[in-house]
């Protein structure tokens, strides 16, 4: 072989190897910001009449989901505005809100018709079926128990098609928006009826400086997405 | 690609690099069509064709292609709605398709004593179609062998001793499965050819 051919032989080789590592140093890239992250998902009870049901509560507490022995990683800093959005928003799709200083929580619960809870995750959870934490805020109702945050009677990503209809990963700062039908409460099969619920994933993660904004944008994203509350 | 690989040291080592073997290494565009576009419409500017043949008559010869053609798009902040209109989803969609077609195929060149020679060419084999899409941390991702064919034209342009200027056009078509529908694109290569 002469001395050309060899060189000729290796520069082929170096082309066929060079090629792959070239044209994957090329490949295109993904998600780069955090608000790219964000997003938003709704699902609702198509049989709950949203329009007869206009009477609602809310607690003034966001529940943060901490597992036992973590600390808190999510900061408080954007709950008040997070209820003040909802409850305009709400508002404006002609609920009324039950709230008051002096009668207790639980009579305003019996006495409005859906209740609207606000659960963010402490931490990363993925599994599948449930929600992480889910029923944690409601310690204060009288008898009520828990196993473990199952929520036996939510209606899971039905016919979603995305591929994830009955898996779940959150990350640490999504948020829950439920609406639960108060009358549809089962004390004793512990059932707690969903009717409308948002999920907002990873909105209250990292410290980006437009968290503000995406907080904002992801809670009208829930409203815009839901015509059906304005009935 | 080790069958690639082993068929590609298979064809180098029958004659060295005499003037039976040639090597085709090729950078690609594609652009989508049918299915492909549907999903992803964008041009793809990342793509590229290995092959490596042999004259078995002096018009025609045999060869084995490996490429990798990756089509990528961006969706805006949109929201989607199931069928049945209960579940609604916002967000972000990076989408990718990586084609990695696996082929054996034909080339019968026209006037192969000259310089510049136009050729058709056409095979068929295997095509790996791994079609993503991402919205938050959550994706979705099928990875489906394809049966699949190309027909392709193009032409070799030898400039110097045993190198030459390779350009064509290939019609990739990887047939639907069960579990996949339909992918075609037309690819655009350019690069060099290695071989008499």
């Amino acid at each position: 072989m002469s001395l050309l051919q060899s060189v000729r032989r290796y520069f082929i080789y170096l082309f066929f190897v060079s090629t792959p590592v070239l044209f994957f140093s090329c490949y295109p890239g993904g998600i780069e910001y955090y608000n790219e992250s964000d997003i938003v998902v709704t699902q609702y009870d198509d049989n709950f009449n949203f329009a007869s049901n206009q009477n609602y509560f809310m607690p003034d507490t966001i529940h943060h989901v901490v597992e036992e022995g973590l600390e808190d990683e999510v900061d408080r800093s954007y709950d008040d505005e997070v209820l003040a959005r909802i409850a305009t928003h709400m508002a404006t799709a002609g609920y009324t809100r039950f709230e008051s200083d002096e009668i207790a929580d639980s009579v305003l619960v019996d006495s409005a018709n859906v209740v609207l809870t606000v659960v963010v995750t402490s931490t990363e959870y993925s599994g599948i079926g449930y929600i992480p934490g889910g029923g944690g805020w409601w310690g204060w109702y009288p008898g009520w128990g828990w196993g473990g945050g199952y929520y036996p009677g939510y209606p899971w990503y039905p016919g979603y098609g995305w591929g994830y209809p009955y898996t779940y990963s959150y990350s640490t700062g999504s948020m829950f928006i439920e609406m639960i039908d108060e009358d549809g409460i089962d004390h004793f099969e512990e059932v707690l009826p969903v009717t409308w619920q948002a999920t907002i994933n990873g909105l209250l993660s990292g410290d980006a400086e437009n968290t503000q904004w995406r907080v904002d944008r992801a809670i009208d994203q829930c409203f815009e997405q839901s015509q059906y509350l304005f009935n | 690609m080790k069958i690639l690989i082993a068929l590609s040291a298979l064809l180098l080592s029958a004659n060295g690099f005499g003037q039976f073997v040639y090597t085709d290494v090729t950078y690609d565009v594609s652009v989508p069509l049918g299915n492909t576009s549907d999903f992803i419409s964008k041009t793809s500017f990342r793509g590229m064709t290995l092959r490596v043949g042999r004259f078995v008559t002096d018009d025609l010869a045999v060869d084995v292609r490996f490429s990798w053609n990756t089509f990528y798009e961006t969706k805006d902040f949109e929201t989607y709605t199931s069928e049945d209109g209960i579940s609604s989803v916002t967000g972000k969609q990076f989408k990718y398709i990586n084609s990695f077609p696996l082929t054996a195929g034909v080339r019968y060149v026209l006037n192969s004593s000259s310089d510049f020679s136009p050729y058709f060419a056409g095979g068929l084999g295997a095509y790996k179609i791994n079609e993503r899409r991402d919205m938050g941390i959550y994706y979705v991702e099928d990875m489906i062998w394809h049966f699949g064919f190309y027909p392709e034209i193009g032409f070799i342009y030898d400039f110097s001793y045993s190198v030459g200027l390779n350009v064509y056009a290939r019609y990739d078509y990887a047939l639907k499965t069960q579990d996949a529908t339909a992918h075609s694109y037309i690819a655009f290569g350019v690069g060099l050819h290695f071989g008499d």
